[in-house]
C-alpha cells in the first residue's frame, strides 16, 4: 500500500466504507448454526445434538463419520426436521432480503413485504391457485408461485399508487399498504367461504407454517432465493446510491428508475416464493434488516448479505418456538414473529418520528 | 487540445439552444439560448420563480429540457453528463446513517457502472477530495452529526470526487450563516481556479454574486433579460427592474460593488431615495406571490 494512503487521516474511514464487517458476519453465521442445531435436536422424538451434528457431517459427500443415531432417528432428521429447518431458513432469508430491498427503493424505513400488503397480495394469488386447482406451469415457475407473484406485483402497484396521495411521507405508503392488505384479505375470505374443505388447511397456512416442508419445496424456494437474492446482492451498491434520493442519484450517474424496477421485481418474487410455501409470516422483513443496521451500520453492502443470514436464523428460531411453546401442538410462526415484530415496529415508528432513521 | 490555444474565456462549456420549460400550463422558461463560458463562474440571477433552479436542473440533466443542453468541449462531448458535471443541490439529501467517507465515495458512481465497486484508485480520489476540502479529519463521522458548514464542505467533496469539469450549484449558501456563506463561496472560487472548473450557480445575494461571479445571466419574464459582465449586469438600473426592489450600488472598501435594496418598487413606480429598507430576501419572497 502506498505510504500516502496510510498516513491520510481519512484512509481508515475510507477503507471501512461500504464494507461487510467480517467479525459481525462470523457472529451471524455462528448464531445461525447454533439455532439450526437447536431446532434439529428438538421435537417429539428427542435427538442428541452431538449425534445430529455428526449425522449432518456424515451426509456430506466424501465425509464418513458414525453419528450413533438409529436408522429411525436418522430418517426423522434427514426427511422431516432437516427440510423444515432448511426451508425455514430460506423463507426467513427471502423475507428479510425482500424487506431490505423495499426499504432501499422506497427509501422508507418501515417498508416490509407484510406491512405494504405485498404478502397479502401474494397470499391471495396462491389461494386462487389452491382453490381453483389451477395447474399451469411456465418452466420452473409453478402455478402457485406464478399467481403469488402476480398478486405481489398487483399489491406493490396498489401500494405505490395509493401511497402517491402524500408523497415523501413515511406513513402514506404504509397506510396504502394497510388498505390494500385489507382488500386482499377480504377477497381471500370471500374466496374461502365458497370452499369449506379448503378452509382448514388455508387457515393454518394464513398464520404461517412449515409443517408441510419437504425437499421439493426447499428446491422451489432455493431457486428463487439464489436468483433474486443474487440480484439484490449484486445491486447492493446501487441501493446505497439510492439513499440520496432519485434526482441526486441521477446526477451521480446512477439509473434510479431501472434499479427500482429490478429491485421491486426481485423482492416481490422472493416474497411470493416465501408466501407460497409458508403462508403469511409478518415482520421478518422489518425486524431483521433493522437489527442488522443496529449492529453493522446502514450500508446495504452489509444489510443485504447479513439480512439473509439473520433472517434465516430468526425464522428458524421462530419455528422452533412455534413447535415448543405449546408442545405437542403448534402455533403459527406468524404469531411468534408478530409478538417480536409488533413492539419492534412501535419502537421504530417512535424513533423515525424523532428523525433518528 | 484546440481550445487551449484560443482565449479560454471565449470557449463555451455549456450550450443551451431554444430551451423551453413548462410545468402544466405554466411556462417557466421559453426559447432560452445561452452560452456558458469555460473556466469562469457564471451566476444565474432572478427573482423567485424566474426559473433559476429549472435552468440548472436542465443543465445537469434531471429536469425537463435537458435535451436542449449540449456540451461542446472536446473533453466532454458525447460523454455521459454525470462523468463531467457535478451538482450541489440547494438542499442535499444527507442519509443520517451514512459516514462522511461513504458519502464522498458516492461521487465515484458515474465512473463505476452497475456492477463494479470502488477500487483503490477510487478510494485515493475520495481521499484527495476529502483533503482538499479539509473534511478528512472527520471522515468517520455520520452525516447526521455534522454542522451546516461541515455538511456543505462534504457535499462539495463528493462533487470534487466526481472528477467533474463543470460544477453546478443551486443556492449553495441558503442554510448557512454569513461567515460560513463567505467561506463556502471563497472555497468554490479557489476550487474553480486551482482545478480549472467551470462553475454555474444560482445565488440570491446580489453583493456576493457581484463579488464572486465572472459572468452573469439575469432571468425574468420567462427568459434571459440580460447577460454579461459585472459592469453590465450588476447595475441598479438593470437589477431594480427585475427584482421588484430599488437597488443602490456603493463601492466597498476593496473597490468591488456592494448592492443594497433600499425599497420596494412592486406594483408602483419606486420613489428614489425612499428610506424604506427591506431585506432583499423578503422582497424576493414577495415577488413570487
Amino acid at each position: 500500500m502506498p505510504a500516502a494512503e496510510v498516513t491520510h487521516p481519512g484512509a481508515r474511514a475510507l477503507a471501512r466504507s461500504f464494507r461487510l464487517p467480517l467479525g459481525t458476519t462470523g457472529v451471524f453465521v455462528g448464531v445461525l448454526a447454533a439455532v439450526c442445531l437447536l431446532s434439529l435436536g428438538t421435537g417429539a422424538a428427542g435427538l442428541p445434538v452431538w449425534g445430529v451434528a455428526r449425522e449432518l457431517l456424515d451426509s456430506l459427500p466424501f465425509v464418513a463419520v458414525d453419528s450413533g443415531l438409529s436408522d429411525r432417528q436418522a430418517t426423522i432428521l434427514l426427511q422431516l426436521r432437516l427440510p423444515r429447518v432448511v426451508l425455514g431458513g430460506m423463507v426467513g432469508a427471502s423475507l428479510a432480503v425482500a424487506g431490505a430491498g423495499y426499504q432501499g427503493v422506497f427509501r422508507n424505513p418501515l417498508a416490509d413485504p407484510f406491512l405494504l400488503g405485498i404478502a397479502a397480495g401474494a397470499g391471495l394469488g396462491a389461494s386462487v391457485a389452491f382453490v381453483f386447482d389451477i395447474d399451469v406451469a411456465l418452466g420452473p415457475f409453478g402455478s402457485v408461485q406464478l399467481l403469488a407473484f402476480v398478486g405481489a406485483l398487483v399489491a406493490v402497484a396498489m401500494a405505490m399508487t395509493i401511497g402517491r396521495a402524500a408523497p415523501g411521507q413515511t406513513a402514506s405508503l404504509l397506510l396504502a399498504g394497510i388498505a390494500s392488505a385489507s382488500f386482499f384479505t377480504a377477497l381471500q375470505t370471500l374466496l374461502l367461504s365458497r370452499d369449506i374443505t379448503a378452509q382448514r388447511s388455508i387457515l393454518a397456512w394464513l398464520f404461517g407454517t412449515l409443517i408441510t416442508a419437504n425437499w421439493e419445496r426447499v428446491g422451489i424456494v432455493g431457486f428463487y432465493l439464489a436468483i433474486c437474492g443474487g440480484v439484490l446482492f449484486v445491486l447492493r451498491r446501487q441501493l446505497d446510491v439510492l439513499r440520496v434520493g432519485e434526482s441526486e442519484a441521477l446526477t451521480l450517474g446512477a439509473q434510479p428508475h431501472r434499479i427500482r424496477l429490478i429491485v421491486i421485481i426481485a423482492s416481490s418474487l422472493l416474497t411470493a416464493a416465501a408466501v407460497s410455501v409458508s403462508g403469511l409470516i409478518a415482520f421478518v422483513g422489518l425486524v431483521v434488516p433493522h437489527a442488522v443496521r443496529l449492529v453493522a451500520g446502514s450500508s446495504y453492502r452489509a444489510v443485504v448479505p447479513l439480512s439473509a443470514i439473520g433472517g434465516a436464523a430468526f425464522l428458524i428460531a421462530a419455528d422452533w418456538l412455534s413447535r415448543t411453546v405449546i408442545s405437542p401442538a403448534e402455533v403459527g410462526i406468524g404469531v411468534i414473529t408478530a409478538f417480536v415484530g409488533a413492539p419492534f415496529f412501535a419502537v421504530l415508528l417512535w424513533r423515525s418520528r424523532a428523525g433518528a432513521l | 487540445m484546440r481550445y487551449e490555444e484560443e482565449d479560454v474565456t471565449s470557449v463555451t462549456a455549456v450550450q443551451i439552444d431554444d430551451l423551453v420549460i413548462r410545468y402544466g400550463d405554466r411556462t417557466v422558461l421559453s426559447h432560452v439560448s445561452l452560452r456558458i463560458p469555460t473556466g469562469q463562474w457564471t451566476v444565474v440571477l432572478g427573482a423567485n420563480g424566474a426559473g433559476k433552479s429549472s435552468l440548472l436542473a436542465a443543465i445537469v440533466g434531471i429536469g425537463p429540457g435537458s435535451r436542449a443542453v449540449t456540451f461542446p468541449l472536446p473533453t466532454t462531448e458525447a460523454k455521459r453528463r454525470s462523468t463531467f458535471i457535478a451538482f450541489v443541490p440547494q438542499k442535499p439529501e444527507l442519509p443520517p446513517g451514512m459516514s462522511v467517507a461513504e458519502y464522498v465515495l458516492l461521487g465515484r458512481t458515474a465512473h463505476l457502472g452497475w456492477l463494479r465497486s470502488e477500487s483503490k484508485s477510487d478510494r485515493a480520489s475520495a481521499a484527495a477530495a476529502m483533503t482538499r476540502l479539509s473534511v478528512a479529519p472527520f471522515a468517520d463521522r455520520l452525516l447526521s452529526e455534522l454542522s451546516g458548514g461541515e455538511a456543505q464542505r462534504v457535499v462539495l467533496a463528493r462533487a470534487l470526487c466526481q472528477d467533474a469539469q463543470i460544477l453546478v450549484l443551486d443556492e449553495p449558501t441558503t442554510s448557512l450563516d454569513v461567515g460560513r456563506q463567505m467561506a463556502v463561496l471563497e472555497l468554490v472560487r479557489e476550487l474553480a481556479h486551482t482545478e480549472g472548473l467551470t462553475v454555474v450557480s444560482a445565488l440570491h445575494d446580489l453583493t456576493s454574486a457581484a463579488r464572486y461571479g465572472d459572468h452573469f445571466v439575469l432571468l425574468g419574464d420567462g427568459g434571459v433579460v440580460a447577460q454579461g459582465s459585472a459592469d453590465d449586469i450588476m447595475q441598479p438600473s438593470v437589477l431594480s427592474r427585475h427584482f421588484g426592489a430599488t437597488m443602490h450600488r456603493i463601492e466597498g472598501p476593496d473597490g468591488l460593488p456592494v448592492l443594497v435594496p433600499i425599497g420596494s418598487n412592486l406594483g408602483q413606480v419606486a420613489e428614489p431615495g425612499s428610506p424604506t429598507t427591506r431585506a432583499a430576501e423578503k422582497v424576493a419572497i414577495d415577488t413570487n406571490g
